[in-house]
């Protein structure tokens, strides 16, 4: 019986928890008593150190998703598989996290929850694709079929998500210019750029160390039903059976 | 009866050189494939029967929820045509594979076409559908929504039609061969149709100007064919 | 047999002695477990190969394997041509008639001509204009069994012919393996009814405590 529990911290998930944690104490000293709150947006501003390091990381999931799955279709490695299925899951999770956190944000500042800027839409639109790659997996039981289903969707949604966002680009600059969320011309406070870097730190570190823990825990649970090896030994008589054609059948 | 054999091994995947007397060229399998789903279309009219009322219906309804007006249908008349198509597609792409999996034809069909062969016939199949469903959206609005659709729609048509088709032969296999979650199309397929629905409506509507949008939808049409076509293959493999 | 030219018809003492599918340490995996021990198993041409096996014990694994449907865990499989799967039963439920039916899917072959041929050879002649919907199983493994043969392929693999047959059929069948054995066809035939298909067979394999090993 295998034991499907993480095993003990290896030496890079140490120094990848470590740089995260003294990251993300940085960050939220920084964000929440350093960072002065915005001129015009006020206290509702320090949302943006949660949301954009989130969004971050899930365009970084997707992108991962991306390569595993490539990679995946051209060796038909297990390990592939698993490394776009946990960065698919991880990019998920970000992505709704983004989009929660933003629309937060959107409420008291422009006074709505939502409005139609490419780049939500093209967010939501993501969150939707890869909400669908996750899915796919359960249409099969057999692990490798649902690997590569699962390939197949992470190409084809990540290839269209450049044309769906200039696509929403151009039908929103039809309708208005796409100001709302257009970088600010004025330059950002350096306590505040500071705080948002080190938020996209450690972000990006924790992701890493989750990813990483994911990874191995999906290849344990291959291992334990057996994906990963042949648990039957070979016949004891290895001699092929020849069929040949019999001369008077 | 059974010995051990010395012969060296066949080459992997050999061309055919004892029982098959013929070899068929992809351009023959591709037609054959064609002519096998035109006269599976003709025998059942499957296809005919399930989207022709489905977007007749759809069109009248989109005009009682957005009219009377004339202002306001004129506006929303290519809106109408290309969400009217892309729900379509979603139909059209569940026909696709999902009766051939039932009966186990779609075995047959893997085995006697190359993996290039089936996805050109089924594309082209699925391609020439959506054409037919969008013409006749596109006269529906023209006539129930007094909206003549400019001559851009044309392109849209054509590119949009062949984008949807790509995708749409691509989820349409990777559904119907899975045991469970058939539902699952309409969530992997709407998302993706996002560019035909967006291009499609700015290119019917008059007075937008086409040049961009008319890119974008050739672009959209060529990345979704070639990924599509790229990895079709591996959703043949069980 | 070299470079681009072959014999249209195969001489019958090369095309008995050559393998046109080679298995070799092929394994498949379910819910992550070997269905049987890695299979080696080499078919010539122009043989007639009867598999038994309680249920469950891969039948239908090894016959999807050797007609190339189903990618193997371990081990490699070599074929020579074209290979067929053929399940008992099955067979298109569409509204086309059955000679249309048998034509659309023999086209892809390039073996369209075939098709009357075909049709006569498994005694449906006469139901050229009968819609295959209306059919019942017996009669779909006998139009599935047309195809095969109107199709051409090196490789045959039948699973459960028989379990939907009348004695018939079964006769038919016998009729229909000799055949595709004298044109050249090397066919797996899995079945828990062996009796009436051994007597024209070459070889008889059975699944014995997941070992797939030679029978008699």
């Amino acid at each position: 019986m295998t034991d499907l529990r993480p095993t003990r911290p290896r030496t890079p998930d140490r120094i990848l928890g470590l740089g995260a944690a003294v990251t993300s104490t940085a960050a939220l000293v920084l964000a929440l008593v350093v960072a002065p709150p915005d001129a015009v947006q006020g206290q509702a501003q320090r949302l943006m150190y949660v949301h954009v390091p989130a969004a971050w990381l899930a365009y970084a999931c997707f992108a991962t998703v991306l390569v595993g799955s490539v990679a995946y279709l051209v060796t038909r490695d297990l390990r592939w598989d698993r490394r776009a299925q946990a960065a698919g899951e991880l990019g998920v999770g970000m992505t709704a996290l983004a989009i929660v956190v933003g629309s937060l944000w959107g409420r008291p500042v422009w006074g709505t929850w939502w409005v139609w800027d490419p780049r939500l839409v093209t967010t939501t639109v993501l969150l939707l694709v890869y909400a669908g790659y996750l899915s796919v997996r359960g249409l099969s039981d057999d692990r490798g079929v649902g690997a590569r289903r699962a390939a197949a969707l992470g190409i084809v949604g990540f290839v269209n998500v450049p044309v769906v966002h200039f696509s929403v680009v151009w039908w929103r600059t039809l309708h208005q210019p796409a100001s709302v969320l257009s970088p600010d011309p004025a330059p950002m406070d350096s306590r505040m750029a500071a705080a948002l870097l080190l938020a996209v730190i450690a972000f990006s570190l924790a992701g890493w160390l989750v990813l990483r823990r994911r990874v191995r825990q999906l290849a344990h649970t291959d291992e334990a039903v057996g994906e990963e090896s042949s648990a039957l030994p070979a016949a004891p008589d290895r001699a092929p059976l020849v069929v040949l054609s019999r001369s008077s059948p | 009866m059974s010995r051990p054999d010395t012969r060296p091994p066949l080459p992997a995947c050999s061309p055919a050189l004892l029982t098959t007397r013929r070899a068929v060229s992809v351009r023959t399998q591709v037609l054959a494939v064609l002519r096998r789903e035109w006269a599976v279309e003709r025998a059942g009219r499957e296809v005919t029967v399930t989207t022709i009322p489905f977007v007749a219906a759809f069109v009248v309804l989109a005009g009682l929820a957005f009219g009377p007006a004339p202002l306001t249908l004129a506006r929303t008349s290519g809106g109408t045509i290309w969400l009217a198509v892309l729900v379509a597609g979603v139909v059209i792409a569940r026909s696709v594979a999902a009766a051939e999996v039932a009966e186990d034809s779609w075995d047959v069909l893997r085995a006697l076409t190359s993996p290039g062969a089936l996805f050109a016939g089924k594309l082209l199949a699925t391609w020439a559908a959506l054409v037919v469903t969008w013409a006749v959206t596109s006269v529906a609005v023209a006539l129930l929504f007094d909206a003549p659709p400019p001559v851009t729609a044309l392109w849209a048509g054509l590119f949009g039609t062949l984008a949807l088709a790509a995708v749409a032969t691509v989820f349409g296999v990777l559904v119907a061969t899975g045991v469970r979650r058939r539902g699952l199309l309409s969530a992997l397929l709407l998302p993706a149709g996002l560019p035909a629905l967006l291009a499609g409506t700015q290119l019917s509507t008059p007075a937008v100007p086409a040049g961009p949008w008319a890119v974008m939808m050739a672009v959209y049409a060529a990345v979704l064919l070639t990924a599509s076509w790229a990895v079709f293959p591996a959703l043949l493999e069980e | 047999m070299t470079g681009g030219s072959y014999d249209p018809v195969p001489e019958p003492s090369r095309a008995s002695s050559l393998p046109v599918l080679e298995l070799a340490g092929v394994t498949r995996n379910y819910g992550g477990r070997p269905v049987w021990t890695p299979v080696d198993l080499h078919l010539a041409a122009a043989t007639t190969t009867v598999v038994t096996g309680p249920n469950g014990s891969g039948k239908s694994t090894l016959l999807r394997l050797a007609a190339g449907l189903l990618r193997p865990s371990t081990g490699v499989r070599r074929c020579a041509g074209r290979a067929l799967y053929v399940r008992g039963g099955s067979g298109p439920r569409s509204a086309q008639t059955v000679s249309d039916a048998v034509a659309a899917v023999a086209g892809l072959a390039g073996c369209r001509a075939r098709t009357p041929a075909a049709l006569a050879l498994v005694g449906m002649h006469g139901w050229e204009s009968r819609r295959v919907g209306s059919l019942s199983a017996g009669e779909r493994v006998r139009i599935a069994l047309a195809v095969a043969w109107a199709t051409e392929p090196a490789v045959l693999c039948l699973d459960e012919p028989t379990a939907v047959l009348d004695e018939r059929g079964v006769s038919d069948l016998v009729g229909v393996l000799r055949v595709m054995r004298e044109a050249g066809c090397a066919t797996l035939v899995a079945t828990h009814q062996p009796e009436r298909l051994l007597s024209g067979a070459d070889m008889h394999l059975r699944f014995e405590a997941r070992h797939l090993v030679a029978a008699g």
